[in-house]
């Protein structure tokens, strides 16, 4: 387990800037103290597949917090964590595993998770995130986005806790994935549980295709039809 | 003119007779249903329909005489949409099934008007484990509706049931209920529906009682084009009230709709959880889901939870979920209260408005009395 501080004077962290080569399989915990920063999950690129990361916002805290994967090839992985059992790899070598749990443990601290996923062939995606509330005035929001093509797997478990007695909390989370192929599975899980009454709290998720309308109007305005579908993709996850 | 048996003229117990008679079933009877049904304890005491349903082949009886004088039909749909090895209460339920309603529609055969069985549980430690079979055979249309209430004891009574509705192709069941047991009822039963090419089914369920509801209505859809519409609400309106509800939709064939509606309050300490399951099958194309759950916590002791559960293997389909958890808008109330209402009122009318989606769907009379016992509800709050 890597355990880092985070102060003041951080404003932007590369995850890969932590790790250590030779470990594969990761469990970082990452304490956010009263500063603002950006954070960018660069571990698959690293090689790192399967990574446990648990954020601690401090009061004042805010965090950003970037995961992009476009389409690259993964190596074969192993298994560490016994949700990961739980949920299943099915056979299917080339996956990756991320848990994310944000504890908002301090007055105003605020967290936005943005994750944007492109599936690639035969891929298998699992995705454990938690918002845990536990203080008041905090704010969470996630928002996955995943384009899946052939016969690839996505795995979304989502929790949204919110403790006792506390008051103006929101937390968000949004999933939204885009299909191009029927082949392909998508499993949702996600569990809101609030003790409290001053909140508000959202779900949604979504399986969408590529809109033929859309289509047809670029093809109209002279793109090709892959062009079009690119562009669209690609309006999608930005 | 064909004239509808009176309830008096059966043979009731004087004492259950009273208490249908104060809530005015009989009435109900002559007055807008096609046939009424009542349930006391694990008997059933009185089942009577319209002649006009009778000269059609509407079969509209309790499962007992049903068994006795249709066995053909009986033996052939009993048990097959949920076996008694589904789970414990399934169990429980057909080894010691009594009452109940079988309701069979011939081919093409619309009822225009309901058909409703009363269910009540009068003494304490008491379990009534009744069984609904319907079966809407091709082409035909049922509305049913089930009411249940028991009085308070201090000993706990269980109330675990099976429905089983076989709707075929091209038929339309509609099966609204409306549970408002004793807070010291364990409301723990089975529903399930299987329904064939281009039916409906449509099921309206309010959980209002009860001390612990577990009731998860699911629909199997068969046959292509087959849709249905799930709508529910819960209202937990005392500490340690767990209402444990949601609904299922099993999307196995191509151009099947599902909807899923839920609405649930919770307030003075009680405790609301909702749990959907969406499945879409690899062969099953084009379907499309949408579900919504829409969750009101009125105080700081009470808890919601939601667990909806999506598994799609077929991702030509659309689907839709999505779930809100909050609380009634201080901006709402002191408008309401600028307009002249007591905070009271204003948070009833609140609540009211938060489930006319549902409200809208039930019969008129159903409607009426549903916003009574929401009133009710509210005005017990401390």
């Amino acid at each position: 387990m890597i355990k880092v501080i985070l102060t003041k004077n951080d404003k932007f962290l590369k995850l890969s800037s932590l790790i250590d080569n030779k470990n594969k399989k990761m469990l970082l915990a990452l304490d956010i103290v009263n500063c603002q920063i950006s954070i960018v999950d660069d571990l698959i690129e690293n090689g790192i597949n399967e990574c446990e990361i648990i954020f601690n916002l401090e009061a004042g805290a805010l965090l950003k917090y970037i995961l992009k994967f476009e389409g690259k090839k993964i190596k074969d992985s192993y298994t560490i964590c016994p949700e990961r059992s739980r949920i299943g790899a099915n056979g299917l070598k080339k996956s990756f595993f991320r848990d994310l749990t944000v504890n908002l443990l301090g007055q105003n601290s605020k967290a936005d998770l943005n994750i944007k996923i492109t599936s690639l062939k035969e891929q298998q995606i699992n995705l454990i995130t938690k918002q845990i509330h536990l203080s008041s005035n905090t704010s969470s929001l996630l928002n996955i986005k995943n384009v899946m093509l052939k016969n690839s797997k996505f795995h979304c478990d989502n929790l949204i806790k919110i403790e006792k007695d506390l008051s103006n909390v929101t937390a968000i989370e949004s999933s939204k994935v885009l299909s191009l192929v029927s082949d392909a599975q998508v499993i949702f899980k996600p569990k809101i549980e609030v003790d409290s009454q001053d909140v508000i709290c959202k779900h949604e998720a979504a399986i969408l295709g590529l809109n033929e309308e859309q289509i047809f109007y670029l093809q109209s305005r002279g793109m090709s039809c892959k062009r079009a579908k690119d562009f669209l993709l690609k309006s999608f996850l930005n | 003119m064909i004239k509808l048996k009176k309830f008096e003229e059966k043979v009731v117990p004087k004492k259950t007779k009273k208490i249908f008679d104060k809530l005015g079933l009989p009435q109900a009877e002559q007055e807008f249903l096609a046939g009424l049904g009542a349930q006391h304890e694990s008997e059933s005491v009185y089942h009577q329909m319209r002649d006009e349903w009778k000269q059609k082949g509407v079969i509209f009886l309790d499962t007992d005489t049903a068994l006795k004088e249709y066995p053909s039909i009986f033996k052939k749909y009993f048990a097959t949409v949920v076996p008694a090895s589904d789970n414990k209460f399934a169990a429980l339920n057909s080894a010691l099934w009594s009452g109940g309603t079988f309701i069979y529609i011939p081919k093409g055969v619309e009822v225009t008007m309901p058909l409703q069985t009363y269910f009540r549980i009068d003494t304490k430690q008491m379990g009534q484990f009744e069984r609904t079979l319907i079966v809407a055979d091709e082409g035909s249309n049922v509305h049913y509706i089930e009411g249940c209430t028991a009085p308070q004891f201090r000993a706990a009574s269980l109330h675990a049931a099976v429905v089983e509705i076989i709707a075929k192709d091209n038929a339309t069941v509609r099966y609204t209920t409306i549970q408002n047991w004793s807070k010291n009822i364990y409301n723990l039963v089975t529903k399930r529906a299987v329904i064939g090419k281009n039916s409906k089914v449509q099921w309206i369920d309010g959980n209002l009682g009860s001390g612990v509801t577990m009731k998860y209505p699911a629909v199997i859809l068969k046959g292509k084009g087959a849709s249905c519409e799930l709508l529910s609400i819960s209202f937990a309106s005392k500490k340690q009230q767990v209402l444990d509800s949601g609904s299922k939709a099993i999307h196995l064939a191509s151009n099947t709709n599902s909807t899923i509606i839920s609405k649930s309050i919770c307030k003075d300490g009680g405790v609301t959880n909702f749990r959907t399951f969406v499945y879409v099958d690899k062969k099953a194309k084009d379907c499309k889901s949408f579900v919504q759950c829409d969750a009101l916590v009125l105080d700081k002791k009470s808890s919601t939870n939601t667990y909806p559960f999506l598994n799609i293997k077929n991702l030509n389909a659309k689907i839709n979920h999505e779930a809100k958890v909050s609380k009634i808008e201080d901006e709402k109330i002191f408008y309401l209260m600028s307009r002249g209402l007591s905070k009271k009122e204003a948070q009833a009318l609140i609540v009211n408005g938060f489930l006319d989606s549902f409200v809208k769907v039930l019969p008129m009379e159903y409607a009426i009395e549903m916003n009574q016992l929401i009133d009710i509800e509210m005005e017990e709050q401390a």
